[in-house]
């Protein structure tokens, strides 16, 4: 339990570090933000990540996986379909690029 | 030009020919509100002409023009009157011969029956006949219609009271004088008498507090009626009355129309009258019975005296006039033609004017204000002689020094003139002139004097004289002129106002009140002592002048003089002057009009007036019962302005005769087919009316009238006591408003104006009778049943009910799919089930299906207690005790009264047992919720968290972004197996729970 809480603390410092990272670039100009505005965007950030996470494990068990694939990923956006038209998009490429990296071998 | 006809025929009622446009705004509801009401209907012919109309070169029209004129024709009609006719009567007219018949008298007479009429003949010549005649045929023509007799002021109203009644024959116990005395049983008396002697205001505040009947009135009769302008009471009484009534018989009395000819169209537009009878003195049929009215008119010129302090002044007063003159705010003139009213209205149109710079406006307003001072003293110089202008003068003068020697005002031009040498001596020259005792300060008043004393050592004994003048000062100069010739003969009075005199300067009081004042408690106090003191000083030598004044002949008149005479001084003066304590009258503008002063013999008018009325009326006291002689003193431009006022007037006169006024059309009453014959008649006068010729005192008139009105006048017992009570416990009846004939009346309730209609089937508008609400049995319809339906929750939800209900048969079957059960409905308790629980022991619970029919339910005639929504109504509301729930009569009156059947009431939710819980989230959505929140809150562990993962993420940035972009790097995610391996790190995390000591050893 300790590792766990050890982890997750690890994990949302992390996240924090990329979620202000984020805000800096997106923000315009003269915004500012506090580290509490970064605190509850970070919880939110990981509630999300937490909820998809199972989501797609539960999926890729019901497929008779256990590995969670991209397949999953794209059931979990069935319902936002600009999501899933850009993560459609974002496989081909990479599928394009890894087929580009197996051909050079 | 072509013409274009446009009829338009609108039935306008209640609206003076004269002004029919402006029906066209009124709404259409006021005119059908009064369309019945009065019988006076106003045809309207609009004819349109075109008119040619200037065109451009394009032949097209020219914009802003006007491309067609109307013309407008009025056709007034009247339709039958509302008045109660006697038949018997109608046939023939009455007019007394009990005093000679005069053919004037007689033709207006004959025309005042049938038309409005005014009737303007010159004092003394009978128009209080002429009103008695038409008054008595009224009263005979009609049943019980009213007849109103108005005069401005009481006394006139006596004397046409002591006229009537003594003429015509009236009986007393129908007619009644209203003053304003006392308004207990004036409805009773407005209801029960027929003719009403009384001031038109007396009228008018009857008339609004809707204690007379505006239909009643069939005969108005108008003294003095010169006066119905503006806003006069008559004015207003006959456009109140109008309103409601046209059919009334307007009588208009007076000898002097108007100054102008607006002024007489004005008068005619009030009073709606459709013919002038104009009589003047040289009028051949009014001439007749008129005695010799012998007129002087006498020039008389200024004392040398007068001539010299004119002179003087003007030479004061040059350069100041100088001044004006090239400024430009006063005409180039001589200085001893300065008149005050044209300096006035100068400085006033100055004062007015914006675009003049404030301290040049004041300097010219305080010249001009010179001027119109100096112009006042002119005008007493050369009209009223030498002391009334070193009266006004002197009263100036101090005024002005006192001011200036205080340093209070600082005009220079008033200064200069005032402090001029040439003044001075000519002032006291003044002074030393008048303290003379035979001196006259004006040659008028030993002209006066004379024309007195020789009239009186011919005349009868009872022979009386009045003098004119408008100013009262005047007046007691001319009483002390003639007391101190100490003749026997004459002995004079004066006779003014009720007003009080105005104050004169008061230097000491002035100096007093303006000196510099010392501001400490001392000073305050000596000067409150001062004060005191002076108070005093005053006050006694008041009392010995008035000691001294006793003592005099001309005592009374002075202290008239000084403090106005009230109508009580005013009566004695007339008594006493009636009986010949006095037999000369020295008055002011008060006794031209209005007062009974009785007839006089000589007239002497110490000055002219600008005002034809005013100089007719002063003329008009003598040559009724015998000769008179009239006297007019002329002197300054007096005769020039005589003149031309009498010359106006003619031509005014004239000018009514040949059709210059507009008139209205009046309502003839009587039937057209009604020709009534004259009878002559001698009134055999009742000996009750007979006292009254025999009275004297316009008082004593009123109060026999009075004493006559109330059945006093035969039993001179006092009332008995239950009489008076009974008129006493006489409850005052219910305001009454007139209004037009189709109104409704009184106060309806708004829940008689709801409800009264409903749509049916065919969505017709069908009204609801009250019949409907009386059955026993009520057939209900469960509209509202659905509202509640997310109350229920399905283990509630009765699938069957406890009651046969035969129109029911697949009931269960669709009961589960009616409510579709939710989680989140689940554990909410419903409002019915508390309700529902507590009812299901003893009630019928009617199922959720039955909510949905839409059939009627018969109502199962056994079960007694109501049901509104399947909910019992008394265990629910019976307990609770809130104030704002109504207990169950109240409902049950509220439902059966307000609300019809159609419409159903639902109960109202049950706070007092209602739970309501709030419904929570999923727990994903629970936790950003509790995560925004966190944002606010600032608990301690939070923040510690906070911080820790804000250090973490430092950490982790700075660790790896050495040299580098963050973004770029990835940092590894340690995950758990690659630590439980590694078991050098175990003791690290058991220590460092957040891992930061990973980072430290780097």
């Amino acid at each position: 339990m300790d590792e766990e809480k050890r982890l997750r603390s690890q994990l949302r410092g992390k996240l924090w570090f990329y979620v202000e990272s984020i805000i800096k670039r997106e923000l315009p100009e003269d915004v500012k933000y506090n580290s509490k505005y970064v605190n509850t965007l970070t919880e939110l950030v990981y509630q999300q990540i937490c909820e998809v996470g199972g989501d797609l494990e539960a999926f890729a068990q019901h497929a008779n996986r256990n590995v969670v694939t991209s397949e999953d990923m794209l059931l979990r956006t069935r319902k936002n379909k600009d999501l899933q038209d850009f993560l459609k998009l974002r496989l081909m490429e990479l599928r394009d690029a890894n087929v580009g990296r197996q051909s050079k071998r | 030009m072509f013409c274009k006809q446009k009829h338009k025929t609108r039935k306008k009622p209640a609206v003076n020919a004269l002004m029919a446009d402006l029906s066209d705004l009124s709404d259409d509801d006021l005119e059908s509100l009064l369309e019945n009401n009065v019988n006076r209907s106003v045809n309207q012919t609009v004819t349109r002409h075109r008119i040619p109309v200037q065109r451009d070169l394009f032949m097209n029209v020219l914009p802003n023009q006007q491309t067609f004129y109307e013309e407008t024709h009025t056709d007034v009609s009247y339709g039958p009157t509302h008045h109660q006719l006697n038949e018997e009567n109608l046939d023939e007219y009455i007019y007394p011969t009990n005093y000679e018949v005069r053919q004037y008298q007689y033709d207006i007479v004959r025309c005042a029956l049938f038309e409005n009429v005014l009737c303007a003949i010159p004092t003394g010549t009978g128009k209080t006949f002429i009103a008695s005649t038409v008054m008595l045929n009224y009263y005979r023509w009609t049943k019980s219609s009213k007849i109103i007799f108005t005069a401005p002021t009481r006394p006139l109203v006596a004397q046409q009271i002591k006229a009537c009644l003594g003429i015509t024959g009236i009986p007393y116990s129908d007619t009644a004088i209203l003053l304003d005395k006392s308004r207990k049983n004036r409805e009773e008396i407005w209801q029960q008498k027929r003719v009403f002697f009384t001031t038109p205001q007396v009228v008018e505040n009857d008339l609004k507090r809707g204690v007379l009947n505006p239909k009643d009135v069939v005969l108005l009769v108008i003294d003095e009626a010169h006066r119905a302008r503006g806003n006069y009471a008559y004015v207003e009484l006959t456009k109140f009355i109008d309103r409601f009534n046209t059919s009334y018989r307007l009588l208009a009395l007076t000898a002097t129309p108007a100054a102008d000819l607006e002024g007489v169209q004005e008068v005619v537009n009030n009073l709606h009258i459709s013919k002038i009878e104009l009589r003047t003195e040289d009028s051949l049929d009014v001439a007749r019975y008129m005695m010799r009215r012998d007129r002087e008119m006498i020039e008389i010129g200024l004392i040398p005296e007068i001539e010299e302090v004119v002179e003087q002044i003007g030479i004061a007063i040059a350069p100041v006039l100088q001044e004006a003159i090239q400024l430009g705010i006063y005409e180039s003139c001589e200085p001893h033609q300065i008149n005050a009213f044209v300096a006035m209205q100068q400085s006033q149109k100055i004062i007015l004017n914006p675009s003049i710079p404030e301290g040049l406006k004041w300097k010219n307003f305080f010249i001009l204000q010179l001027l119109s001072q100096v112009g006042h003293m002119y005008r007493r110089l050369r009209i009223y002689g030498l002391r009334a202008f070193y009266n006004y003068f002197q009263n100036k003068y101090t005024e002005f020094t006192t001011k200036y020697s205080m340093k209070k005002s600082t005009n220079k031009t008033a200064a200069n003139f005032f402090y001029s040498p040439i003044l001075k001596t000519v002032i006291d020259k003044c002074k030393r002139r008048l303290e003379e005792p035979e001196f006259y300060s004006h040659e008028k008043l030993e002209y006066l004097n004379n024309e007195l004393a020789d009239f009186f050592t011919m005349a009868p004994s009872d022979s009386r004289a009045i003098i004119f003048t408008e100013l009262r000062e005047s007046a007691l100069e001319i009483v002390k002129s003639i007391d101190i010739l100490n003749d026997g003969a004459l002995r004079p009075h004066i006779f003014i106002g009720q007003a009080k005199g105005k104050e004169h300067f008061d230097e000491e009081t002035y100096i007093r009140k303006n000196k510099p004042k010392g501001r400490t408690k001392a000073a305050r106090l000596r000067r409150i002592e001062e004060e005191n003191r002076v108070e005093e000083e005053k006050k006694r030598q008041k009392e010995q002048a008035k000691l001294e004044r006793t003592g005099r002949r001309t005592g009374s008149s002075e202290e008239a003089q000084l403090s106005g005479m009230n109508q009580k001084q005013q009566k004695k003066v007339i008594s006493d002057f009636k009986k010949g304590i006095y037999n000369v009258l020295v008055c002011t503008s008060i006794g031209e009009e209005g007062l009974d002063i009785g007839e006089v013999d000589l007239i002497i008018c110490f000055d002219s007036t600008s005002s034809p009325i005013k100089n007719i009326q002063r003329m008009g006291r003598t040559g009724r019962k015998r000769d008179g002689r009239i006297v007019l003193l002329f002197s300054g431009n007096e005769k020039f302005k005589f003149e031309q006022a009498m010359n106006d007037y003619e031509n005014l006169q004239t000018a009514i005769t040949h059709n210059a006024l507009e008139y209205t059309k009046s309502d003839r009453i009587l039937p057209p087919n009604v020709q009534p014959k004259c009878e002559e008649k001698f009134i055999i006068i009742s000996n009750e009316n007979d006292e009254v010729n025999k009275l004297e005192d316009s008082d004593e008139v009123i109060k026999y009238a009075t004493q006559a009105m109330l059945g006093k006048l035969k039993t001179k017992k006092k009332e008995p006591k239950p009489k008076k009570t009974t008129a006493k416990a006489k409850k005052s009846s219910d305001k009454t408003f007139f209004m037009p004939d189709n109104v409704k009346e009184g106060f309806t309730s708004a829940s008689s104006l709801l409800n009264k209609y409903t749509i049916n089937e065919f969505g017709e508008k069908i009204s609801l009778t009250p019949s409907v609400s009386k059955k026993a049995i009520k057939p209900k319809k469960e509209w509202n049943m659905l509202d509640e339906i997310e109350y229920d929750s399905v283990e509630i939800s009765p699938a069957k009910s406890q009651v046969e209900q035969p129109s029911q048969p697949h009931k269960p079957t669709t009961t589960q799919g009616i409510l579709t059960p939710d989680e989140t409905t689940n554990h909410i308790p419903s409002a019915s089930q508390g309700s529902s629980v507590q009812t299901d022991s003893h009630t019928v619970q009617e199922p959720v299906l039955k909510k949905l029919k839409l059939a009627h339910q018969i109502e199962d005639p056994s079960t007694s207690i109501e049901y509104y929504s399947g909910y019992e109504l008394v265990p629910q509301y019976g307990a609770t005790d809130s104030a704002q729930m109504l207990t169950m009569q109240e409902q049950r009156h509220f439902l059966k009264k307000y609300v019809p059947d159609t419409v159903h009431w639902s109960i109202a939710p049950d706070l007092a047992k209602s739970k309501t819980r709030k419904i929570r989230h999923v727990p994903k959505i629970e936790e950003i919720l509790n995560t925004c929140q966190d944002m606010h809150t600032n608990t301690r562990e939070k923040i510690i968290g906070m911080n820790r993962t804000n250090a973490l993420a430092r950490s982790i940035g700075y660790n790896r972004s050495v040299g580098m972009e963050l973004e770029v790097m990835l940092p590894s995610i340690v995950v758990p197996n690659e630590t439980i391996t590694n078991a050098k790190n175990m003791t690290d995390l058991l220590e460092d729970e957040d891992g930061l000591s990973d980072f430290l050893s780097d």
